[in-house]
C-alpha cells in the first residue's frame, strides 16, 4: 500500500528554475500564476538567504500547506 | 583452575535488555563476557563492584569525533560518561575518502559546520591518508573506544566529481563511480553512509550531498542494501511538511533496499509543540508498513553560542545580520559602525525570534567568553542587564563588546529549545525513538556536547521517574546496538564484548559546563565531566576509573568487525 504524502511534492531536475517546474508540473495554470503559486508554496526556497538557491535534493511542494 | 581474566562481583546487573536488574557477577575472558550471574569462585582475579550497577557500555550513535580520533583514541571525556562505542562520520561529513587536493576544503567545511577550531585541526590532524582504508588504519592505532565510521555522502561526491560536486547533480557514470567507491569503503570497514539535506559549508554553499539527485541517493542506498549497511540523514527538522516528507523518502529507501535509515535531530519545539508527535506518528505509520526509519533525539536541552564573527543559522531570519557578518573583518567593522546599517541591525534583533523553532531572547544571552582583559570582567553578565545599565539596546551591547574584542567575543544562550523536559521524557521513553543526535565532538568551541548519557539518568530516571533504570540502560545500549547491527554489543550476555560501565545510579550526573584548553594547538573547548561513573571497560580492558583516571589500555575496535 502506498502511503500518500502529507503534502504533494517533487524534487527539481538539474538546472530547473521555477518556470521549468511550473511548465512541467502545473501545465494547466498560466505560467506567471504557476510560478507565483510555487513561490508562495515554497517559502523555504523563496526566502533562502543568498548566495544559493535550488538544489537537486530540495523538496518542492506542489500544493499549498494544509490547514493548521 | 583460574578460568577468567576478571570477575566483577557484588554487582547489580542491568544487562541492557530492559528486563529487571538482578544481582550477581560478570566474568570476563579474552575481551568477552563469558559468564553472568552466579560465577563460582576459582581464584580468578575479582573486582568488587560494591553493589553498584554494571551495565553494557553506552553507545553514542551521532558524533563527529572523526578528527579527534586521530589525536585522541579515548575521545576524552566521552569515556568518563560511560561511552564505550561511538558512530562518527555523520551529516554527510567524514574525513575519508578525501583526496589530498581536497583536504583544505573538507577541513574548512568540518570546522564551519562542526565548529571546531582551526588551530586544533592544524596541530592535531596529521592528515596523511586519502582512502577510507588508510584512515581506518590511522585511527585503529591507539583506539581506546570502539568506533563505527560512516562515509560522508559529500566526500563520495567530492572524490568522484571534484569541484563539480558542489555545483550539480552527478552523471550516470559518476554515480556508478560513487557506488564503487562506497563499496570499497564498506570493504575497508565503513558502517554505512551519511547524508544531509540541510548543511551549508564554510562558503555558505550547500554541502556536496545536497546537490545529489534522488536517483543518486537511491543508487547509493542500493549499495548499502547489498552490503547490509545503514543510512543516516539530516532533514529539515524544524519544518513540519519538509520533515514529514523526508521521513517518507527515508521510508521508501528503507523498503526498497532493505536498509535501516535514521535521521537526526528531532528537537521538541515549544513554538511547534505538536510537531514531535507528528514526527513520531509518521515514523510509526511508515514502520507499520515495513520501513525502518529511526528518529534520534538528544536528552539535553539546546544550548547555543553565537558571535559577531560569522553568519550562522541563528541569523537566518535577520538578513542584515546575516549579510553583515559575511563581510571580511575590516569591512564588517565599518558596516557595524555605519549609522543606517546599525539601525537595521538593532531593529532586527528586537522582538521575538524563533529560528528553526528555537526560542531566542537575546536579552537572556550572556557573555560567554571575552578576549580583551577589560572585557573579561563581563563574562557571565546577562546582555539584558547590561543593556539596562548602559541605557541601550541588546544589539548595541552585543555589537559594542564584539567590536572591542575584534569580533572574537562569544555569547551564550542556554536552553533555547528542547527544554520542555516533561514532554521530552515521554518522547525519550517512546520505543521507536532512539537516544542520540548528541553531536559529540562537535561545536566544541561553543558548547559542551558531553553528558547526555548521565543526564538521562539524573533527569529522566532519578528526578522525573519517567523511565526505569533498566529502560534507560536499554535505550543507551542494546537498543542502539540492535539498530546499527552491532551484534556483539549492548548486552551483558555470554559471548558479547566486555564493554561495561560501573556506575552509581543514585548520584550519576553530568557536571557543569567548563572550558578547558586541552586541544592540540592550545585551543580551548567546552566539556562536562561526569559524576557517578566509577569504572569503564572496553573489550575487557579497564580504560577509565573515577579514582585513577585513564589507564594505558587501548583495546577499542572498529565496528563492524571484519568477518
Amino acid at each position: 500500500m502506498t502511503i500518500p504524502p502529507v503534502r504533494r511534492y517533487t524534487q527539481p531536475l538539474s538546472g530547473d528554475d521555477w518556470a521549468d517546474i511550473a511548465a512541467r508540473l502545473l501545465p494547466d495554470m498560466p505560467s506567471d500564476a504557476a510560478v507565483e503559486a510555487l513561490e508562495s508554496w515554497n517559502l523555504h526556497i523563496t526566502f533562502r538567504p543568498p548566495p544559493f538557491w535550488l538544489t537537486p535534493s530540495d523538496i518542492i511542494f506542489l500544493e499549498p500547506p494544509g490547514a493548521a | 583452575m583460574k578460568q577468567f581474566d576478571l570477575v566483577l562481583v557484588n554487582a547489580r546487573i542491568c544487562d541492557g535488555s530492559g528486563e529487571a536488574e538482578y544481582g550477581g557477577s560478570v566474568a570476563l575472558q579474552g575481551g568477552k563476557i563469558v559468564a553472568v550471574g552466579t560465577v563460582p569462585a576459582d581464584g580468578s582475579p575479582t573486582f568488587d563492584v560494591g553493589g553498584k550497577v554494571v551495565s553494557p557500555g553506552f553507545i553514542d550513535p551521532h558524533t563527529h569525533y572523526d578528527a579527534q580520533l586521530v589525536w585522541d583514541g579515548l575521545l576524552m571525556p566521552a569515556v568518563e560518561h560511560g561511552v564505550t562505542t561511538v558512530v562518527t562520520g555523520n551529516c554527510s561529513l567524514s574525513l575519508a575518502p578525501v583526496r589530498a587536493r581536497d583536504r583544505e576544503i573538507v577541513g574548512a567545511t568540518f570546522r564551519k559546520i562542526e565548529e571546531m577550531p582551526k588551530s586544533a585541526f592544524d596541530a592535531g590532524l596529521s592528515w596523511d591518508w586519502e582512502t577510507f582504508e588508510d584512515y581506518a588504519a590511522t585511527i585503529r592505532t591507539g583506539l581506546g573506544v570502539n568506533v563505527g565510521v560512516l562515509v560522508g555522502h559529500s566526500m563520495l561526491r567530492l572524490w568522484v566529481m571534484g569541484e563539480a560536486s558542489r555545483e550539480r547533480s552527478a552523471t550516470a557514470e559518476e554515480t556508478v563511480q560513487m557506488q564503487d567507491l562506497l563499496r570499497q569503503c564498506i570493504a575497508a570497514g565503513a558502517l554505512g553512509m551519511s547524508t544531509s539535506w540541510v548543511d551549508i559549508d564554510h562558503e555558505n554553499r550547500p554541502v556536496p550531498a545536497r546537490l545529489a539527485s534522488a536517483d543518486e541517493l537511491d543508487a547509493l542506498c542500493a549499495v548499502l542494501g547489498e552490503e547490509g549497511r545503514a543510512l543516516q540523514a539530516v532533514p529539515e527538522f524544524w519544518d513540519r511538511d519538509l520533515v514529514l516528507a523526508r521521513i517518507d523518502m527515508l521510508a521508501d529507501l528503507s523498503r526498497r533496499h532493505g536498509i535501516m535509515t535514521t535521521f537526526s535531530p528531532v528537537f521538541h519545539s515549544n513554538a511547534q509543540p505538536g510537531l514531535t508527535d507528528e514526527i513520531i506518528g509518521r515514523v510509526k505509520l511508515q514502520s507499520a508498513h515495513g520501513a525502518r526509519v529511526v528518529p534520534q533525539m538528544q536528552t539535553r536541552p539546546i544550548d547555543l553560542s553565537f558571535d559577531a564573527n560569522a553568519s550562522f543559522s541563528l541569523y537566518g531570519k535577520m538578513p542584515t545580520w546575516w549579510q553583515t557578518l559575511l563581510l571580511p573583518g575590516s569591512e564588517r567593522r565599518a558596516a557595524v559602525l555605519d549609522p543606517e546599517r546599525r539601525a537595521r541591525l538593532i531593529a532586527e534583533m528586537e522582538g521575538d525570534h524563533s529560528p528553526m523553532g528555537l526560542e531566542v531572547d537575546y536579552r537572556k544571552a550572556y557573555v560567554k567568553r571575552a578576549v580583551r582583559p577589560e572585557n573579561k570582567k563581563l563574562e557571565g553578565r546577562i546582555i539584558g542587564d547590561l543593556a539596562d545599565e548602559r541605557g541601550c539596546t541588546v544589539a548595541e551591547v552585543i555589537l559594542d563588546i564584539s567590536l572591542s574584542d575584534d569580533f572574537e567575543t562569544s555569547f551564550g544562550l542556554d536552553a533555547v529549545g528542547h527544554n520542555d523536559l516533561a514532554a521530552i521524557a515521554g518522547f525519550l521513553a517512546e520505543p521507536l525513538v532512539a537516544i542520540g543526535a548528541g553531536d559529540g565532538g562537535a561545536h566544541v568551541s561553543n558548547f559542551a556536547t558531553y553528558g547526555d548519557t548521565c543526564f538521562l539518568f539524573s533527569e529522566f530516571v532519578r528526578r522525573r521517574s519517567a523511565m526505569s533504570l533498566e529502560t534507560a540502560v536499554h535505550k543507551l545500549t542494546h537498543d542502539v546496538a540492535r539498530t546499527w547491527g552491532l551484534k556483539d554489543r549492548g548486552l551483558i550476555r555470554p559471548g558479547f564484548a566486555a564493554d561495561l560501565v560501573i556506575f552509581d545510579p543514585d548520584v550519576v550526573d553530568r557536571g557543569p559546563e567548563i572550558a578547558v584548553g586541552d586541544l592540540p594547538g592550545g585551543g580551548y573547548r567546552y566539556i562536562r565531566r561526569a559524576s557517578g561513573i566509577e569504572t569503564v571497560f572496553v573489550n575487557g580492558a579497564l580504560v577509565y576509573s573515577q579514582a585513577d583516571g585513564y589507564s594505558d589500555a587501548r583495546a577499542g575496535q572498529m565496528l563492524p568487525l571484519a568477518a
